[in-house]
């Protein structure tokens, strides 16, 4: 009898509890998402990295610690430079940087340098890709809750370089243990100096963010997203599932070689664009890169609609344009990206990573992506073109009074864009993302 | 008296440690549910939402113009009632003039316009001719803002009606273009609607008050702003001109509106916020200032109104000021967002309003200058950002504070 009132008591307490903690945080999240460009978070994602000294361009990194506690963080540069023949040969982006070497084609490469330092209570630290940062601004001296900066960070080990930046919030009192806080937040910002001009742009590190106590027992593999998830986020009313890396990302863009005209109608730029893709998982521990399929589907202003794709492994940045055609301006003018296919000026397209195939039990093979993009506005002229620019991606119209190419595909046949100094200025945009999958990601660490 | 018989004191302990159970497993409940649902940013340019805030649209002759994009981001066609919010100062005085379109968008449809130029409805125009960008459905008239245009640019999702509805299928981004070919892009932000309440009550009247802690209409504004910035006049080279070393300064700015909007009475809304400043060393420093309602403005003219050209050597507020050529700009470094006085490259700023003003939706850009200041560019990004305005304050006095956007009836 008495078993069986204390049952009835306990269902009774445990309704009673939920009634009550349900009616303190009825939570209304329209959309619980794993991932953000403006929320401090547990790991963050810095895409957008480029070297190259002999051009003048650097990146300066950004990462603060948000919380009032000592933060421990490993961080992971990871080169994704080709080379002639693989590694150890001269740097290269496509086959034809490998022109000079007969018979060696340009590989893809994926290297990874790691390095650990604290931050201390609110600390905002910032170093340059190209030279690092050998000694941290407390190494020495203690702040003012007596915290010290510990660890050190090295140069990219390549110039030129192109690549990312994993950094992983720690547990401080075990190291090898990921920590479930979301304290670290970070930007970069890509700067170039020619002569007497300058070129800057700027965009926040993608954060993924730590589950409150959803840590497992394996340390150094995390699962983002999917049945066991560690980081991203439970589901909120409507989802059915553990939230990781989205599910599509939703990019606003002109289209290539689109002349934007500002200025009431006085000054016309021309418009290219770069998108930069890297896996949400990645292992670290074996340096396997991930990869991905990409699915696009392309909206213009006439709400037609396109499609293409194309497959990544672990870095892939590339023109617009060249993700239906060779790299280069060769066939640009037949691209779905172009101007002058899609017959308006800019467009949204929707990139969705393809999941699978479903060929291990556990769920992570989502092949989530992270996205970046970058445009780039023309400085430059059409060589023996007067009146400016009139494209072969463009046809020849009625120019507009101040005119601008930032490569030659936006100049007519036989024409070559030139610029004094800087070909164009460029700025850069986190992108945006709907929805999640059901499978998640992992990053494996060493 | 006051003596508990054993059974009495066994059924008080027992009622005490029973509640002390469901509090503490309403704890744990929280903690394990509460964390993740509270983290989540309620005001975000990472996804499409019912209210698009673009905080900062210019247009000056020899400055900068702004190229608006705007998308549906759903399969259903979308409505959004715009409000250009005219705030360039007018005898020293922010004005607050506001210009209301409609814009109507296709499924999954994109569209763009010029601030300068805006966007006619002309079916034959075409993209051949650069002067008339407009190929594509012309998703409505929209009217060009005037020369020495400033201030934002709202969208509010509305139905066939105009009446608001929380369909969230909006998204945006806008792009400042300066007549010599700099750019700054940044997205918009979106405010995302509780769906199920967005049209509730008066529908003129819009109640951001969404948060995991209340069933509202619209998500809550942010609590807290975070700003990663460079210092300003730090230098991103070391390089020499003329034998002088020439940094490359860089000034952080910061564009900041209110949440709280009447666009129907025109009632300009002040907010006082405070910023604290933390620099590599973490040392602190702090100050505040008042957004009435809009403010764009170097962070070091915050604190500091008169500042010193670095050639000429005058005083000045700002480069205007300073007649010693292109390198020649006005300085300030007694502020505390400059490299003087944080003596770091780059600080970490938080930004929260006081007591119970209304929270603040925010830009930050960036100006870098070349060597000997022939060039510059700018960078604009969106601020992070923490809390929700409607939480924080529900246990203050007066609180919760809910900002409203009041938008005109119709008639």
């Amino acid at each position: 009898m008495s078993t069986k009132m204390g049952f009835w008591r306990s269902a009774l307490v445990s309704t009673a509890v939920l009634l009550v903690c349900g009616s303190a945080a009825s939570a209304r999240i329209i959309e619980a998402k794993g991932i953000s460009t403006v929320e401090s978070g547990a790991i963050l994602v810095y895409i957008d990295l480029e070297l190259d000294t002999a051009n003048g361009i650097d990146t300066r990194i950004q990462l603060t610690n948000t919380s009032d506690f000592l933060t421990r963080v490993d961080c992971y540069l990871i080169n994704a430079n080709g080379h002639c023949g693989g590694e150890g040969g001269p740097v290269c982006s496509t086959d034809a940087d490998c022109s000079a070497f007969p018979g060696l084609r340009c590989l893809p490469g994926w290297a990874k340098t790691d390095f650990r330092l604290t931050l201390t209570k609110r600390q905002p630290i910032s170093w340059s890709l190209g030279n690092g940062l050998s000694r941290l601004p407390l190494a020495d001296s203690p702040g003012q809750a007596n915290q010290f900066n510990e660890g050190s960070i090295p140069p990219a080990p390549e110039d030129p370089f192109i690549g990312e930046l994993r950094c992983i919030q720690m547990d401080v009192g075990d190291a090898d243990r990921p920590s479930d806080r979301n304290d670290l937040k970070g930007e970069s910002t890509v700067v170039t100096i020619v002569d007497e001009q300058i070129d800057a742009r700027k965009s926040n590190a993608i954060a993924i963010k730590a589950i409150e106590g959803a840590q497992d027992g394996t340390p150094n593999v995390l699962n983002i997203g999917g049945p066991e998830a560690e980081y991203g986020a439970f589901p909120a009313d409507g989802q059915d599932s553990n939230v990781g890396c989205p599910n599509i990302w939703t990019l606003n863009h002109f289209f290539e070689g689109a002349q934007v005209v500002t200025h009431q109608n006085t000054n016309a730029r021309s418009v290219t664009s770069k998108m930069t893709v890297v896996p949400c998982g990645a292992d670290l521990l074996t340096d396997i890169p991930g990869s991905a399929t990409l699915q696009f589907l392309i909206y213009n202003e006439f709400e037609q609609r396109f499609s293409t794709s194309t497959r990544i492994d672990c870095y892939r940045e590339v023109r617009l344009a060249d993700i239906d055609t060779r790299p280069g301006i060769d066939g640009d003018r037949q691209s779905i990206f172009s101007v002058g296919t899609q017959g308006t000026l800019t467009g949204m397209s929707r990139v969705r990573s393809v999941s699978g195939p479903a060929d291990n039990d556990d769920n992570y093979d989502g092949n989530g992506v992270l996205l970046h993009l970058e445009e780039q506005w023309g400085l430059g002229t059409c060589l023996g073109v007067a009146g400016g620019v009139c494209g072969d991606n463009h046809g020849c119209g009625p120019m507009a009074p101040t005119a601008s190419c930032s490569a030659d595909s936006d100049c007519p046949v036989g024409s070559a864009c030139v610029a004094d100094g800087l070909p164009y200025k460029t700025t850069a945009a986190n992108v945006q993302f709907q929805g999640s999958r059901s499978q998640g990601d992992q990053i494996i660490l060493p | 008296m006051g003596r508990y018989t054993a059974k009495e004191r066994r059924r008080v302990m027992s009622k005490a440690l029973g509640m002390r159970f469901v509090w503490g497993l309403c704890g744990v409940l929280a903690g394990v549910f509460g964390f993740a649902l509270t983290a989540q940013a309620e005001v975000t340019p990472d996804t499409s939402g019912s209210i698009m805030v673009y905080p900062k649209v210019v247009y000056s002759d020899g400055g900068r113009d702004t190229v608006i994009q705007l998308s549906n981001t759903s399969n259903n066609v979308v409505y959004a009632h715009c409000f250009y919010l005219n705030a360039s100062l007018l005898n020293g005085r922010r004005r607050w003039d506001v210009t209301d379109f409609r814009v109507v968008l296709t499924k999954q449809q994109p569209t763009h316009w010029v601030a300068s130029q805006g966007r006619q409805v002309n079916n034959s125009d075409n993209f051949t001719d650069p002067v008339q960008d407009g190929a594509g459905l012309d998703p409505g008239a929209i009217p060009p803002v005037e020369e020495g245009f400033e201030g934002e640019l709202k969208c509010v999702q509305v139905d066939a009606s105009g009446t608001p509805f929380g369909g969230n299928n909006l998204k945006g981004e806008a792009v400042l273009v300066s007549d010599e070919g700099d750019v700054a892009k940044y997205n918009a932000l979106a405010i995302t609607a509780n769906p199920d309440l967005a049209s509730d009550g008066d529908p003129e009247e819009l109640l951001l008050n969404n948060t995991a802690l209340n069933d509202g209409e619209y998500n809550s504004c942010p609590n807290t702003i975070l700003i990663d910035h460079f210092a300003d006049g730090a230098g991103a080279c070391d390089v020499e001109v003329e034998g002088e070393p020439s940094p490359c300064p860089i000034r952080p700015y910061i564009t900041v509106v209110p949440c709280q909007q009447d666009f129907e009475n025109l009632i300009p809304e002040r907010v006082t916020v405070q910023f604290l400043v933390t620099n590599e060393f973490e040392n602190n420093f702090s100050t505040s200032t008042t957004v009435d309602c809009w403010l764009s403005t170097r962070m070091a003219d915050i604190d500091v109104g008169t500042g010193t050209c670095s050639v000429s050597g005058g005083p000045c507020a700002g480069d205007a000021n300073c007649a010693g050529g292109a390198g020649d700009l006005c300085s300030k470094p007694a502020s505390i967002f400059s490299f003087g006085v944080l003596g770091t490259d780059t600080a970490f700023t938080t930004m929260q309003p006081v007591d119970l003003h209304g929270g603040v939706i925010a830009i930050g850009e960036e100006q870098h200058f070349a060597a000997g200041a022939t060039d510059s560019a700018w960078t604009a990004w969106n601020l992070h950002q923490s809390g929700t305005r409607y939480d924080a304050t529900i246990d203050t006095e007066g609180g919760p504070r809910i900002d409203r956007i009041r938008i005109p009836m119709p008639f």
